[in-house]
């Protein structure tokens, strides 16, 4: 059935039915014009008038619907009545005319409703031929065969294909602010606070999730100023909005309900491009990201060959320096083992920056595995200078049961929390690395009977380049130590904490999961 | 009998593959001085040398150019019984471990001293001089008999299950060399699986606690962290 003007609306406007109009007018002239070569144009009136009027009646009902053909079969009725009454030479008889009454009616309910079933087919087949057609133009804009995408493209062919003054874009921040996605818009929106409240309500009315329908485009009040005056559509992406649609109504007419669907596809159309927009993005992003890691990777691990091989041929040749027989001359053997001291420091020190640019690298992985936690004790006495190496006791009851963690890292992590240790404690202090279990955990601890740590320094000791106030001229570590083993100890899933022993020096606490 | 080193006719030589110059000439001042020394900068020279010169021992830098220290190492123990020694970096076990695997005898991580080069040489070369069938092998007062199958701590018997003394067994036969734990665990059970890890650490926390004096600090058998396990006759 044809509809109404305001359900019409902008795209698909109400024509004038010239069809009709020169219908019927064709219609009369050849019902005149048959009259012309009629022999007895009287006698054939009265005989066959019957079916002139159904004639009549089923052009009037398939053009214009039931109503109609009903009232131009009751006027054609009366028309006879008429015609009788004055002319009786004419006149039809009484029941005939009641007759010919119901097979008007009947012609015009027929062909009325039939044609209106026709019609409405029509229309809709030709309402989705003009929506693919307009939608196709928009989405060519948004995914031209040659060159670059553009929104701003496809909202600007919205705006004239809705005959709207304007067809702007939101899309919500991270905070859930509505950001219009072109600069000039914001002044718009601000001189014209209804249309921003529009969209506002459009958006918040989806955010919430409350109402039983609580995502329809809406319209402005039609007495609203202009601006106020058009729709906003809500963009959803997997059940939460992502932004709005707004589109301004035309200086004349209002949208009808075939033009908000169409804007709600164009909405669908719009999400799915931004999202994929931002898919595309993430994934760049990524890629990056990744590109990044290797490259710094790589740097890594160049950097440490080109370090490290130089350091490993000089503590090479001058230990061997010290090998007996080569140099007998005992000032000369102290200053070698100073040097071959500097080099391990030096060796340490690379080390420890490599380490912790591999440990902020992304994808470090522990390497886990059943080992026994008292393996550590050889693991990190053996990594200590060997005159330093009496001062660490290990103790480790002999109930503590194998566990699955990374023993080389954890050796690692442990080795610098006995250097620091070593370096806080007086000369000669002895330090204790022991371990323990229970169901769930595997502990390590290394205290020490130093000048322990202030209150307000624990929070920062394990960050990068800390070092404590009380020894930080004495020992002229790098600072990374701490850092490197609070690294490790995060990768795998534990915690470490520094804890004050009594009556002086401080312990540090590791925590790892035991592993089932 | 570890006391007395058998007294050779040559000295030993030997054969140092590595593709950085400093290295190379690190080596040749150590060792010249008691060793014949041959230098290979590449894979293919080192596979080169070794076939004219037929050397007592090979020191091979994992990280090559071209040929890889990898590869060189399959194709020397194709025909080369002369033991290798791996340079490898620190935190590189996977590599170690790979090198053990394919035949290496023993890794030394850089950077090393001279006297750790030449501990780990010498021990090589004795152990390569001697048999290694129906012998005893003695780690400090623990005496291994690997033709009766008996373990004597200070002379008194230990009573090992058996898997224990298979795993000690094994590592005993294989003395002062790093034998992998995948090995090992091939070794005792014949396939390997990820569970038998945990089997074997708990194998060897047991062994410890029988022929170790303290468990905690081993002395007779230790753990090469990521690696594997080595039995001591000597300290390195």
């Amino acid at each position: 059935m044809p509809g109404t003007q305001s359900e019409r609306g902008v795209l698909w406007p109400k024509r004038p039915d010239y069809l009709l109009i020169f219908g019927l007018i064709g219609v009369t002239a050849l019902v005149l014009l048959s009259t012309l070569f009629v022999p007895d144009p009287a006698s054939f009136i009265r005989d066959r008038y019957d079916l002139l009027g159904i004639l009549l009646v089923s052009v009037v009902a398939s053009w214009r619907g039931t109503r109609a053909g009903v009232v131009c079969a009751l006027g054609m009725f009366l028309l006879f009545v008429v015609v009788g009454v004055t002319k009786s030479a004419f006149a039809p008889s009484s029941g005939d005319l009641f007759i010919d009454l119901f097979v008007f009616l009947g012609v015009a309910l027929v062909q009325g409703v039939q044609s209106g079933h026709l019609r409405q087919r029509e229309i809709a087949a030709e309402e989705n031929q003009r929506r693919m057609s307009l939608l196709s133009r928009l989405s060519e804009r948004l995914v031209p065969a040659e060159g670059t995408p553009a929104l701003h493209e496809c909202l600007v062919e919205l705006r004239v294909l809705m005959k709207a003054s304007r067809a702007s874009l939101f899309l919500a921040d991270a905070e859930g602010e509505l950001v219009a996605q072109a600069p000039d818009e914001a002044q718009w929106f601000d001189e014209r606070p209804d249309a921003m409240a529009l969209v506002r309500q459009a958006f918040g009315q989806c955010a919430d999730g409350s109402g039983a329908e609580p995502c329809r485009p809406l319209q402005g009040d039609a007495t609203g100023r202009e601006g106020s005056r058009g729709a906003a559509v809500p963009l959803m992406a997997s059940g939460s909005p992502l932004g709005v649609l707004y589109v301004s109504e035309p200086q004349q007419g209002r949208y009808g309900s075939v033009d908000l669907d169409f804007l709600g596809i164009t909405a669908e159309m719009i999400t799915a491009y931004v999202e994929a927009e931002k898919l595309e993005s993430a994934i760049s992003a990524a890629a990056a990201a990744e590109a990044t890691s290797r490259l710094k990777s790589n740097l890594v691990s160049s950097v440490s060959h080109g370090l490290k091989t130089p350091l490993a041929a000089a503590t090479a040749t001058v230990t061997g320096l010290l090998e007996e027989g080569v140099v007998g001359d005992e000032e000369t053997r102290n200053e070698l083992s100073s040097a071959i001291e500097d080099l391990r420091l030096l060796d340490e020190r690379i080390g420890d920056l490599l380490d912790i640019s591999r440990l902020e690298a992304t994808g470090w992985q522990p390497n886990l595995d059943w080992n026994d936690p008292a393996d550590v004790c050889s693991a990190v006495l053996s990594r200590i200078p060997a005159a330093s190496r009496p001062r660490v006791l290990c103790r480790f009851p002999s109930g503590v049961p194998i566990a699955r963690f990374d023993l080389v890292q954890t050796t690692h992590a442990l080795y610098h929390l006995v250097e620091n240790a070593l370096a806080y404690s007086p000369p000669d202090a002895p330090i204790v690395l022991s371990g323990s279990s229970n169901a769930q955990l595997v502990c390590f601890s290394v205290e020490d009977s130093g000048s322990g740590i202030r209150k307000e320094e624990r929070g920062l000791i394990f960050d990068k380049f800390q070092r404590g106030s009380a020894g930080s001229l004495a020992h002229g570590g790098t600072g990374l130590g701490l850092t490197i083993a609070s690294e490790i100890v995060r990768y795998h899933g534990g915690r470490i904490r520094v804890e004050d022993v009594q009556p002086h020096g401080s312990r540090f606490v590791i925590e790892l999961p035991r592993g089932s | 009998m570890d006391a007395v080193t058998p007294v050779r006719a040559r000295r030993p030589k030997i054969l140092v593959i590595d593709d950085e110059p400093q290295i190379l000439r690190a080596m040749r001042s150590i060792l010249s001085r008691s060793h014949e020394v041959e230098l290979a900068a590449s894979g293919e020279e080192g596979l080169r040398l070794a076939a004219d010169s037929a050397p007592d021992l090979v020191i091979l830098d994992l990280t090559l150019p071209g040929i890889t220290g990898m590869e060189v190492c399959r194709t020397l123990r194709e025909w080369l019984r002369a033991p290798i020694l791996i340079l490898s970096v620190r935190d590189n076990e996977a590599d170690k471990i790979a090198a053990l695997d394919l035949g290496a005898d023993d890794y030394l991580t850089k950077p090393f001293s001279a006297g750790e080069l030449l501990a780990h040489i010498r021990a090589l070369l004795r152990r390569a001089g001697r048999g290694t069938d129906g012998r005893q092998v003695r780690s400090g007062d623990l005496v291994v008999d690997l033709a009766e199958r008996k373990v004597m701590r200070g002379g008194d018997p230990v009573k090992l299950t058996r898997i224990e003394y298979t795993i000690l067994a094994r590592l005993a036969s294989d003395a002062d060399r790093v034998v992998t734990s995948g090995m090992l665990i091939k070794g005792v059970w014949g396939v390997a699986t990820t569970e038998d890890s945990r089997v074997l650490r708990v194998h060897i926390s047991n062994l410890r606690s029988k022929i170790e004096p303290d468990p905690s600090t081993p002395c007779h058998v230790v753990t090469e962290p990521g690696v594997g396990y080595r039995f001591l006759t000597e300290s390195l």
